[in-house]
């Protein structure tokens, strides 16, 4: 495995050095690695702040060591990520979305997405209303006719 | 997509619960495309856009056929008479492996099998064919225009959504014993039409419910041999089985364990036709049906074998095939009595218990049609892929099983 390092800068100027094994699992950086000169203070990521980076470089440091073909080792990574997600606060793990979303990383959007999708399951339309900031625009008599239309959905 | 303000933005995220927006197409594409359809439904109510996406947006139902979790998939079996009880038995914990379907619309009907996540059987007559979708419960009726058996909900939203679905039946040629013809009912001119098409199938001749399935555009039912229509070339003919040693029960009394399915999963063998047979020493054989559909020429692949799943395990389809891990699974089910929570053996439970197949991409692609269907009153559609009814009168649950046979291919 490769050894060299690779500096990332976050929004806020902060260094990250991490192994380029870790670093080129975002498409992203290994596209900026490839296609760039490099900054002298590392590779500027300009939408995100340390304190996401911090848990990005965490998540990939963690997946870089990850054996494929190895159940056990399925299930320990799985684990990881468990305990990963759950401390995450709702606005770290959007930010973390965004993150993933922007530097490419496959897995972590997965992740991250599917557990959005596994709060929402049991959500009210209101409490998902208010977890997307989404405006209701129906009429009280549209709403109460779309409702009605899927009323299995609410039993 | 959100039709928030700054200010309201700045004003909810300073509450501990929310967030703030990201945009629309992660929303969309990456969080609701991997809710259970039930959710997905409620959210229909949050806001306009929500409602048009999730009725009518065919890129988004793809999307979500790719990422919706595996959470409606429905097993199918045969079931000669339902008198007491129907069940859909489901492998999703939510629906707690049941599934009662409505009533009292469905008082004494038998379901007969499910193709592309819609349920469909004859009522107790035989002379109505009625069309379910179990996820949101709706019923279309179709009235024959004589008694039938033997019918197939051919239905294929994965070629063309817009296709709308065919009902199959076979009938006897008046006056000849030994030939066989289809009437078909097109939902798009609402009319039964009788087919041009002719087979002579002596083994035919005793006429039950053979629950047959519909798959690559054909209606497929098996006695002794498969027999097969292709719904738009209105041709037909018959396929010897790969077997002829299965054990073979009286079907008015005992389950015969000899079916056929359709292969799901994204491995090299989806959508073909699958043949599940008991062997008279006890071992589960499945054969695949290859060949060229187009020039109606087949023959058998033998896929695998499964050691006795045990007398109570009342059979099997193909369910899954993962093409990484060369890892098959056969789901049956176990049913279980009431009163003493034990499995029930063949000869207690009554009916047949054998398993006919269809996928969760299948089903998740339902919701592709269910988007622009579920707006016509007369028309139904799931998300679910398989559907089963049973009639016992001592089994209250049915457990779903897989057995995984990680060797895929022949052996002895």
């Amino acid at each position: 495995m490769s050894t060299k390092k690779i500096t990332l800068l976050s929004s806020d100027r902060e260094q990250f050095i991490v192994d380029e094994a870790v670093a080129i699992q975002s498409q992203t950086i290994k596209n900026l690695i490839e296609d760039t000169v490099p900054d002298e203070d590392g590779i500027p990521l300009p939408v995100v702040h340390s304190r996401i980076l911090a848990k990005v470089t965490e998540y990939l440091t963690k997946h870089a060591n990850y054996k494929p073909h190895n159940d056990a080792a399925k299930e320990e990574l799985k684990n990881w990520d468990v305990k990963f997600l759950g401390k995450l606060d709702n606005n770290t793990l959007f930010d973390l979305i965004l993150a993933a979303n922007y530097l490419d990383i496959k897995g972590l959007l997965d992740l991250t997405c599917q557990a959005v999708a596994d709060l929402m399951k049991g959500m009210s339309v209101e409490e998902v209303r208010k977890l997307f900031n989404i405006e209701n625009d129906f009429t009280p008599e549209e709403e109460e006719a779309v409702r009605k239309e899927n009323q299995w959905a609410f039993d | 997509m959100s039709t928030s303000s700054t200010n309201k933005q700045k004003e909810i995220s300073k509450m501990n619960n929310s967030c703030h927006d990201l945009p629309a197409e992660l929303i969309i594409f990456e969080i609701l495309a991997r809710l259970p359809v039930k959710s997905l439904f409620r959210f229909k109510s949050v806001c306009k856009d929500w409602n048009d996406l999730i009725s009518h947006n065919s890129v988004f139902a793809e999307c979500h056929s790719r990422k919706g979790p595996n959470a409606t998939n429905f097993f199918t079996g045969s079931s000669f008479f339902c008198r007491n009880r129907e069940y859909v038995v489901s492998s999703d914990d939510a629906y707690n492996h049941q599934f009662h379907l409505p009533r009292p619309t469905f008082c004494h009907r038998s379901v007969c099998s499910s193709s592309s996540g819609l349920l469909y059987g004859l009522n107790s007559t035989f002379t109505e064919v009625f069309i379910c979708n179990p996820i949101t419960k709706q019923v279309t009726c179709i009235p024959t225009r004589k008694r039938l058996l033997c019918v197939a909900l051919a239905y294929d939203p994965y070629n063309d959504p817009d296709s709308g679905y065919a009902v199959v039946a076979l009938v006897r040629v008046e006056d000849d014993d030994n030939w066989f013809t289809f009437e078909v009912y097109s939902s798009k001119t609402c009319e039964w039409r009788k087919s041009n098409a002719k087979v002579e199938a002596y083994s035919y001749k005793l006429l039950i419910d053979l629950h047959p399935v519909f798959s690559k555009g054909k209606y497929w039912s098996v006695m002794w041999n498969v027999l097969w229509y292709d719904v738009e070339k209105d041709v037909a003919g018959l396929v010897p089985c790969p077997r002829r040693d299965f054990v073979f029960f009286d079907p008015f009394k005992e389950p015969q364990f000899q079916d056929i399915g359709v292969c799901n999963g994204n491995g090299n063998g989806a959508g073909e036709l699958s043949y599940s047979m008991l062997t008279k020493d006890g071992n589960i054989e499945i054969w695949l049906l290859r060949g060229d559909h187009e020039e109606m020429k087949f023959e058998w692949e033998k896929k695998y074998n499964a050691p006795n799943l045990k007398p109570n395990s009342c059979a099997l389809a193909q369910r899954k095939q993962d093409e990484d891990s060369q890892k098959t699974c056969i789901t049956y089910v176990e049913c279980i009595s009431d009163s003493s929570n034990k499995p029930i053996s063949v000869q207690e439970s009554i009916k047949a218990y054998i398993f006919k197949n269809a996928s969760k991409d299948k089903g998740a692609h339902g919701v592709k049609t269910s988007m622009s269907l579920l707006k016509k009153q007369a028309e139904v559609q799931s998300l679910g892929a398989l559907s089963w009814s049973a009639a016992f009168e001592k089994a209250t649950k049915a457990v779903v099983k897989e057995y995984i046979n990680h060797k895929v291919g022949g052996g002895g």
